[in-house]
């Protein structure tokens, strides 16, 4: 039997439009996709919504992910993260972010994941979830009302009751764990971070 | 100037949850194909790749995907 082909190579195939490979893709990328929209949005009718728009924009730009190098599921999913939050600012009748968003880099495409990264990462998942659970709950309680609920710093200060430098500082200091430990769990294997 | 002063922000940049100061300067950075920030960018993307892995898969309703299929038809 031949090998099941990578994520890569049906878009390769979307590219030259070939509605089949993009089928496949949709099916083995989407439940991942919908698992997230659905952990930021409000319902599953917006939450579809949104990951429509998110293989529509696959589809349209597939030849531009392919010629970068993109990792189908690492950009897919940032995209549908930041295309989530913008429009959860919407439903919340928040206008345009006052803050920065991420979605002015998502217009390009070069500077993301590639691949072989994420096949790497894939691998260490459950390494990945014993490092968040290292976290202070305080600093993992600011760092999940910022992935999920798109909450400023500002906001997270608000939601929290806590002052915004205690916040700000907290997030930072989670980064740089994360940081820290993701560069330790890509050169093992074992359990013991 | 150099780009270590934005070293603890690429994360929260695409969070979108920092200050405009920092952004600014990741914009500004990142525009002109800086080599230090795109390399730290891409990395911070690692972090939040696996920090978004972390909620549940679920399953689309099928007839999502007819309907997907059809608009990219007419596209």
């Amino acid at each position: 039997m031949p090998p099941e082909p990578t994520s890569e190579e049906l878009l390769i195939r979307a590219a030259a439009r070939d509605e089949g490979a993009f089928s496949e893709l949709y099916d083995r990328a989407a439940p991942g996709v919908l698992g997230l929209l659905l952990r930021i949005l409000p319902n599953r009718a917006i939450a579809e919504e949104v990951l429509q728009d998110v293989f529509l924009r696959l589809w349209s730009d597939a030849r531009r992910w392919t010629k970068e190098n993109v990792s189908v599921a690492a950009g897919i999913t940032l995209l549908a993260r930041a295309k989530a939050v913008d429009r959860l600012r919407i439903e919340r009748n928040l206008t345009a972010r006052a803050t920065g968003k991420a979605d002015p880099l998502l217009k390009f495409y070069f500077w993301l994941p590639r691949p072989a990264e994420i096949q790497l990462l894939d691998g260490r998942r459950d390494l990945f979830r014993k490092v968040i659970n290292q976290l202070p709950k305080p600093q993992r309680q600011a760092l999940e009302l910022a992935v999920f609920d798109g909450l400023t710093e500002t906001e997270i200060a608000q939601k929290l009751g806590e002052p915004l430098a205690k916040v700000r500082s907290g997030l930072m200091a989670a980064v740089r764990f994360i940081r820290h430990r993701l560069a330790a769990v890509m050169r093992t294997w074992a359990a013991n971070i | 100037m150099g780009c270590q002063h934005l070293d603890e922000y690429y994360e929260l940049y695409l969070l979108g949850t920092v200050s405009e100061g920092a952004c600014h300067d990741i914009r500004e950075h990142f525009e002109r194909e800086c080599p230090y920030c795109v390399e730290h960018l891409r990395e911070a993307a690692h972090s939040i790749y696996l920090l978004t892995m972390t909620a549940r898969a679920a399953r689309p309703d099928p007839k999502q995907k007819a309907q997907l299929l059809k608009r990219l038809r007419k596209k």
